[in-house]
């Protein structure tokens, strides 16, 4: 079920009445029959099953490390659980990845009938709950969190369906608790969530959407391309993956909110970041922290004693897992890789660009500020060519011909008339100032206590913003297949 | 909380389950639904944009029954053209007037999308091959590449799976459909869209071009397929595909096989279209390719072109996907021509 679907928007109100019929005693129970409906609502069973799966495995797993008092036993429970989430995401989300490089291998090598392939699966969701019983299975682990005694309040913590598609990834120290909590309605939350969860949808029905139609026109039919419009698809895509993450992400936020759950803030303006390391503290910031507390971590601890060497390999590594993570493709590897690559050229190079700035008398400098943004976003989109590429030969079509003259530019900004770039270009300023206006709210001003002229203002051009410039494409989004 | 604060959530879940209730129970639904127009049909593509402007009552014709499939010399096998009875009759009522022969339509409710899986479905309703007959199977031109992937794969009938029944249970166009067009959403929905088309230039996304002189809309999935690039491999292997499934047909039930593509409306009307692009031929390469490969094909592309001049009755209707009563007879005399040298028309016959 799509959030921004007519199904979703009446999915809602359906639960809370519900809740209210159900009262707050099995308030769990609503909210995991409604988050099992949620998924069911993809119309794939076995995704379902997988989760079930996953979930009764990591709950037993989670309470026998927990009672185990042998280390040998812990370590066996820990293993035994952890690949057994992750042979769940590799069956479904790697065989035919592994299957099609196998058998090119085998082809190319050795004269060996090839691997029959398998049927290739949906796994939307799959990474991001396995991802999340991994980490309460490691914070059990390391004695950092109690399990979960209640398998219902366990289950509702892997599924709970503001999250469940598309993150962000919670810690269960974090959202169990809130879980429980419940709290009953709470008109407070409900109508900031309302509020975030209708920002979120302009950013993906007016912008995100939108920007697809020109991303999509070139990226489709690469060799009609080239040069400019090449350049321009890709900072177009740039926005566009920001705006439809992002969108996704303030409507998980505000949907959670409307039940009494705080989930982790994803984003943090991560185009103004001036350093790649700084990119990854603002973008995705769930998955960066898992993947920094769960691989780069233990892997510099083991490299350790190489120094700057054993970071730098520990986080071409974790990159490249990030990248495997976002799909089984070359492309995603290479992805992976690059950003592996930045960070850690950025260990050497940092303390010889330092003198550099120093010399020139830029340090501190707004010119350096400007500089390193600009810079980190074109490392940043140039990244992104290895994404949003179908194929690593189509990528490497856009790398060599971004300065190439301009062809089909003229005829890809005509295709789609002058309103949507219209609406386009007016909505980034839009979305500017309120992100803005929310960087003062989170230092302490509250939205609800302004003016009623402004908050209603603030509703109506909202509304209006959604009914006249949404785009009614339903389109999925872009993370769902991640 | 204020009482009117409670009594505006109340009336937003209240409404919701009236929606989810008037979707999934039809009869409860149907007392809050705009009646359908008796009579005539609104187009398609009307339906998807609602726009005043290209608002055509399209004549529904009452069909009459094919003649049984034990009787008939050809079967016809299709997608939505097929079974159009929009501005005529069926095709396979038409062909068999036109021909003589015993025509009768292949139609299912209980397997899914028969058109794509033939073999499947015949030997899901015990096809026996006790006599020679001709199959004429039909598919729009958007489906053919992914069609022909399935040609010759087991299909699924609905209800024979898990997944079949999850569908079932899970799908929500019924809730979508009355929450559209239930009597309080329809006429604002239906104002909104109208005063987005005017005042802004927005159509609904299902509609990818349009044109105002003469008005014409046009089916976003059409665009996209005619913007696609289709190799020479791609159009070989969907040839493959047919071939496969034409000598499968031969072999197993001693049917010969006449494969019809219908073009998108798209490539047809392609230039009242803003910016399109010329048409990439994708008909008439595929019909070349079957004709090498020795599958009987009308190459209803360049029948159509010849057609389509200025002052001509339009083939299809503007505010709708299929073929207008002209475009479905043109495709019955070329059909029935080709039937015709294969053995299977009785002119002698025409009622």
């Amino acid at each position: 079920m799509n959030f921004n679907s007519i199904e979703f928007l009446l999915f809602i109100p359906v639960l809370f009445l519900c809740l209210y019929l159900a009262g707050e005693r099995l308030r769990w129970l609503v909210l995991l029959g409604g988050s099992c409906y949620f998924y069911l609502a993809l119309k794939h069973l076995y995704l379902l099953t997988a989760l079930a799966g996953v979930a009764a495995v990591s709950y037993a797993c989670g309470i026998a490390l927990y009672n185990c008092r042998s280390a040998r036993g812990k370590t066996a429970l820990f293993w035994g659980g952890v690949a057994a989430n992750l042979s769940v995401l590799i069956g479904m989300k790697y065989l035919p990845f592994l299957e099609r490089n196998l058998n090119l291998l085998l082809g190319e090598f050795s004269q060996l009938p090839a691997i029959p392939q398998g049927r290739v699966l949906v796994s939307i969701g799959v990474s991001y709950f396995v991802f999340q019983a991994v980490s309460y299975l490691i914070d059990i682990y390391l004695e950092i969190e109690k399990p979960e005694r209640h398998f219902g309040y366990f289950a509702l913590y892997l599924a709970f369906f503001p999250k469940l598609l598309q993150g962000p990834i919670e810690r269960g120290g974090d959202l169990l608790p809130q879980l429980r909590s419940g709290g009953g309605f709470n008109q407070e939350n409900f109508r900031s969530g309302l509020l975030q969860f209708s920002w979120g949808l302009f950013k993906k029905a007016v912008v995100a959407d939108r920007l697809a139609l020109y991303v999509d026109t070139v990226y489709g039919d690469l060799h009609a391309y080239s040069g400019l419009t090449l350049l321009l698809a890709t900072y177009l895509y740039a926005l566009q993956l920001y705006y439809d993450f992002s969108g996704y992400t303030d409507m998980a936020l505000g949907t959670a909110r409307m039940f009494n759950v705080r989930l982790t803030q994803n984003f943090n303006a991560p185009y103004l970041s001036r350093s790649i390391a700084e990119f990854w503290r603002r973008w995705h910031i769930s998955f960066s922290r898992w993947i920094l507390d769960y691989i780069f971590k233990p892997l510099q601890m083991q490299l350790r004693d190489w120094r700057d060497l054993g970071t730098a390999l520990a986080l071409l590594v974790t990159f490249l897992v990030s990248g495997i993570w976002h799909g089984a493709s070359w492309c995603f590897v290479i992805w992976g890789g690059l950003h592996g690559v930045y960070l850690a050229a950025s260990l050497f190079y940092k303390p010889l660009q330092k003198k550099i700035y120093r010399k020139l008398g830029l340090e501190k400098s707004r010119v350096q500020q400007v500089w390193q943004t600009a810079v980190t976003f074109h490392l940043v989109c140039f990244a992104w060519i290895f994404f949003r590429a179908q194929s690593v030969p189509d990528a490497l079509y856009v790398v060599r011909h971004l300065f190439d003259g301009a062809s089909g530019l003229t005829e890809l900004l005509s295709a789609h008339g002058d309103t949507d770039l219209a609406i386009v270009a007016c909505s980034l300023p839009v979305i500017w100032l309120v992100h803005l206006a929310r960087e003062r709210l989170a230092a302490g001003r509250d939205f609800f206590a302004a003016p009623a002229l402004l908050r209603w203002g603030v509703y109506f051009c909202l509304a209006a913003g959604l009914l006249f410039f949404n785009m009614d494409s339903n389109a999925g989004f872009i993370y769902f297949n991640f | 909380m204020s009482v009117a604060l409670k009594s505006v959530y109340a009336l937003i879940m209240l409404f919701a389950a009236f929606v989810v209730i008037g979707g999934k129970v039809p009869s409860f639904g149907r007392m809050f639904v705009a009646a359908e127009p008796a009579g005539y049909a609104l187009g398609d593509q009307y339906r998807m944009c609602e726009l005043d402007r290209f608002r055509e009552e399209i004549p529904v014709v009452k069909p009459s029954a094919t003649a049984p499939i034990g009787e008939a010399d050809i079967l016809t096998l299709g997608d939505s053209f097929f079974n159009s009875t929009l501005g005529s009759d069926l095709f396979a009522n038409l062909l068999a007037g036109k021909t003589g022969a015993k025509v009768h339509n292949l139609q299912s409710a209980a397997f899914f999308e028969p058109q794509s899986y033939p073999l499947a479905y015949l030997e899901s309703i015990g096809y026996r091959g006790d006599k020679r007959r001709i199959l004429v199977l039909e598919s729009v031109e958007r489906s053919v590449l992914e069609r022909g992937g399935s040609y010759n794969a087991a299909g699924a009938s609905a209800g024979n799976d898990l997944n079949a029944l999850a569908f079932k249970l899970l799908k929500n166009n019924d809730v979508e459909y009355f929450f559209k067009h239930n009597l309080i959403v329809e006429p604002l929905g239906r104002w909104l869209k109208n005063f987005r088309f005017e005042n802004l230039g927005i159509v609904d996304k299902s509609i990818g071009a349009y044109s105002s002189d003469p008005e014409m809309l046009f089916y976003q999935r059409d665009i996209q397929f005619g913007r696609m690039k289709k190799s020479e491999a791609m159009v070989a292997q969907a040839a493959d595909s047919i071939a496969a499934l034409s000598a499968a047909l031969k072999e197993r039930y001693g049917i010969d096989l006449v494969y019809l593509v219908i073009p998108d409306k798209y490539s047809v009307y392609r230039a009242l279209a803003p910016h399109a692009e010329s048409y990439d031929g994708f008909i008439p390469r595929l019909c070349a390719e079957l004709t090498r490969r020795g599958v009987k094909n009308l190459d209803v592309y360049s029948l159509y072109c010849r057609y389509n001049k200025p002052g001509m009755p339009p083939i299809y209707y503007s505010s709708d996907t299929h073929y207008t009563a002209l475009g479905k007879s043109i495709l019955v005399d070329a059909a029935a021509e080709v039937l015709q040298g294969m053995g299977a028309a009785h002119p002698g016959k025409r009622r």
